[in-house]
């Protein structure tokens, strides 16, 4: 062979190499099958799942699985010691919603001021996570507490090596987590930060784990695990709050987008938003552009911020509040809605987005947007089976690391939900999420399934992303519908947050540069500081069905991954 | 012999002597070694976990160590030695309330301070490939020609790295350059905790069984 052949054969062969290499490093984070399909924001959660489908455990047992995996692995995102909300679709044809977000302590009352307490007891609520999946798994699920924790106690007692991601939180909490005895003496040995790859046991967990596969969740919230956690937040989380505390079984809000049926979260938390923004869309033709054309962003961001508007004036707990949902749902009021969007114009987000008036569908007056301050550290697992039950779960212990208040000898930290609430204002008597006793503070996580035309399921998808979630979750539904994306370019590609509390529309790197100008151009304020595939807009975890086949996706953005039994 | 050749002879040992001086050096004989005495400063360039992390490694070398994330030049003043542990966080440069900048210039103003006191500067950066990036390169580039001694978590030129690849602060040779550039004493580490043998040999501490 000639010199010059030689060398245009050897740099073929080199690029085929690296594409090799490139593509093997998503390896794990995109998997196809027939036969089931687990997405989470960790490989070995993932597994965990698949692990209980092949065992033959329907989608629930193994969503179940997979969820108190990810306490295992992911700990500074979600714990025992958290909260969370779980959207079922059962081929059967029943759509269920299982909350088991937290509670505020019974003895809070409006004299507190959440936002003096953002670490330490006094910024807990009393936990579901254990009742939320052990409902979930009584109900819905085909096997025991037992034979679905058997993963999560197998990685907590036997250890799992440290990934780059949870060797960086660890980092992160180096400053407060190195002056706590009983967190350090498992995140940080030696006083150090863990080497990657090092072995992380956490046997405390373990032991938790045990105790509620043998004694279910009456260990937790009647047993000594109480106890702990009692003496832990000093009685801010106290004994008899936590026997009080119950996981609701709900329906889950319906909506149809595109003759698809989207299955998503009732209040207290942001599936509603994402229905009536989609609502709004549904009187626009999107499928004429595509994801970077400046009309497609402009719609999505002026309806997302409609969305949003409604939050304020009437999304509270549900079992304290009536909650106009028939209304909010109607495709009349999106209608309304919707014509308030001006092509030529973009609406000032905190000033002149008013909230609607589901009941007359007419404008009410405008209202002054709460600051709401939502964390990142929250996960989502989507998980689907060969028989087409589909669950998808947001998961979360509000801040990463939560309250950064861990349960000595249980080994896991408690959330830090309180300041989700809003401090008592006598000029807005209305306000639907003021502190109180008992209560479900506001969030937006927005587990979320697609069943499409036909009834089957979809999709299913969901994010972590605090205020980004909303905007990304809609995004990525209309990425594949509308655009017709695959799910792993609908995930990859970049988005933007819109909600009507951020002064600025933020845009994630890659949009193209006339889009950013024409934007500027219709009077959006934008925010262009994020890099690409930047964590700040979520971790989508998601499954995609077509033609039978299912696409996992693990989130590009948060090293998540995907497993098939 | 005559004067005038003499002087020529006198002038040509001269040159030969220089030369061969100048040979010497250039052939890399070993600098003037620094000493490194206690009690013992340790900050952060770059507000990330690492200078909190060498204050545990000192405590265990046995070093008089005072740790302040973010110190000030008063309180150089006090100190033997500055250990600075180089690693840009936004986390903490933020906590800090400064930007990359602003910490370039705080740092720069400390480390002129501590040559003009004659203070020996040891600068690390222990918390491998995590802590390399546009800042954290930036902070390197700059206070690393500066050190008296570098110890870096990274691979050695020309030796296998047997660690996770992103624990190695050092594949491109960063360090290595700068080391050889400024004729800067290196110490590679594969693991955090062998910082504190490094600690132990340059401070020179011996133990009741040595």
């Amino acid at each position: 062979m000639k010199g010059r052949s030689k060398g245009r054969v050897l740099c073929c062969v080199g690029i085929a190499v690296v594409a090799l290499v490139a593509w093997a490093g998503f390896a794990g984070q995109v998997e196809t099958s027939t036969e089931g399909m687990v997405a989470t924001a960790h490989q070995l959660a993932s597994d965990a799942g698949a692990e209980i489908l092949a065992a033959g455990g329907n989608a629930v047992d193994a969503a179940v699985a997979a969820a108190f995996a990810i306490t295992v692995v992911e700990p500074n995102a979600s714990s025992l010691g958290g909260e969370g909300y779980m959207v079922i679709s059962l081929a059967d044809g029943r759509d269920i919603a299982i909350d088991y977000r937290s509670w505020s302590p019974g003895h809070v009352t409006t004299d507190i001021i959440p936002g003096d307490y953002y670490y330490g007891a006094e910024s807990t609520c009393i936990p579901g996570v254990v009742a939320g999946l052990a409902l979930a798994l009584e109900e819905y699920g085909t096997m025991t507490l037992a034979e679905v924790m058997a993963p999560a106690i197998r990685l907590a007692k036997e250890g799992f090596a440290l990934d780059a991601t949870l060797q960086s939180r660890i980092s992160d909490a180096y400053d407060w987590m190195a002056l706590d005895p009983v967190a350090s003496e498992i995140y940080l040995p030696d006083g150090l930060i863990p080497e990657l790859g090092a072995l992380l046991v956490q046997s405390d967990l373990a032991h938790a784990f045990e105790l509620i596969a043998e004694y279910g969740p009456s260990v937790f919230y009647r047993g000594e695990i109480a106890l702990a956690i009692d003496e832990a937040t000093e009685g801010f989380l106290g004994y008899t709050d936590l026997q009080r505390y119950a996981a609701v079984i709900r329906e889950p809000v319906l909506s149809e987008y595109r003759g698809y049926e989207i299955i998503g979260t009732p209040p207290i938390v942001a599936g509603i938003t994402v229905a009536e923004t989609l609502n709004i869309l549904d009187y626009f033709d999107m499928s004429q552009y595509t994801w970077s054309d400046v009309e497609a962003v402009h719609i999505m961001a002026e309806a997302l911020k409609l969305g949003s508007a409604d939050r304020m004036p009437y999304i509270g707990d549900p079992d304290f509040y009536d909650i106009p949902l028939e209304g909010l749902l109607s495709t009349e009021y999106a209608g309304a809605r919707a014509g308030l969007i001006d092509m030529d114009s973009a609406m000032v987000p905190t000033k002149s987005v008013p909230a609607g008036n589901p009941e007359y569908v007419y404008l009410l007056q405008s209202y002054e947007p709460t600051n709401e301050v939502y964390s990142t550290s929250t996960t989502q697992l989507s998980i689907l089976d060969e028989d087409g039950n589909a669950v998808s779960i947001t998961q979360t212990i509000s801040s990463f690391w939560g309250s950064r208040v861990m349960v000595e000898g249980y080994g896991f930290f408690i959330n830090n939900e309180l300041h989700n609430f809003n401090a008592y204002n006598p000029d807005n008597l209305g306000d639907v999420n003021v502190i109180g006793p008992y209560k479900r503070p506001r969030t937006v996580i927005a587990p979320t399934i697609v069943r499409d035309p036909d009834g089957e399921v979809y999709l299913v998808v969901g994010t972590p992303g605090a205020g980004r979630i909303p905007s990304t979750v809609v995004e990525t539904i209309v990425n594949v519908i509308d655009f017709g994306m695959s799910l792993e370019d609908a995930i990859k590609a970049p988005k933007f947050c819109s909600r009507v509390s951020y002064s600025t529309l933020r845009m994630e790197a890659g949009y193209p540069q006339e889009t950013l100008d024409a934007l500027a151009d219709l009077g959006h304020r934008l925010s262009t500081s994020y890099g690409e595939l930047d964590l700040y807009f979520g971790g989508i975890n998601a499954i995609l069905v077509e033609d039978g086949v299912m696409t996992g996706v693990g989130s590009f953005r948060r090293d998540g991954g995907a497993a098939a039994p | 012999m005559n004067r005038r050749t003499g002087a020529w002879m006198i002038a040509l040992m001269i040159l030969v002597t220089a030369c061969g001086a100048v040979w010497a050096q250039e052939e890399g004989a070993e600098p003037e070694a620094v000493i490194f005495e206690q009690p013992v400063l340790i900050t952060s360039i770059g507000q990330s976990a690492g200078a909190a992390q060498a204050r545990v490694l000192a405590i265990k070398a046995g070093l008089d160590a005072t740790y302040n994330q973010r110190t000030s030049v008063e309180e150089l003043e006090s100190f033997a030695t500055l250990i600075v542990v180089m690693g840009a966080s936004s986390k903490g440069l933020g906590a800090a309330g400064v930007d990359i900048d602003g910490e370039i210039e705080w740092a720069t103003e400390l480390i002129d301070k501590a040559i003009e006191l004659g203070i020996p500067v040891i600068a690390m950066h222990i918390e491998g490939d995590s802590r390399r990036g546009a800042s954290s390169d930036l902070i390197a580039t700059t206070f690393a020609p500066q050190a008296d001694y570098l110890i870096v978590k990274g691979s050695m030129p020309d030796t296998e790295w047997t660690e996770d690849e992103a624990a190695d602060g050092n594949k491109d040779g960063l360090f290595t350059t700068l080391a050889a550039e400024g004729e800067i004493p290196i110490a590679y580490i594969t693991k955090t905790l062998d910082a504190i043998d490094v600690l132990v040999e340059i401070f020179g501490i011996t133990t009741d069984e040595e």
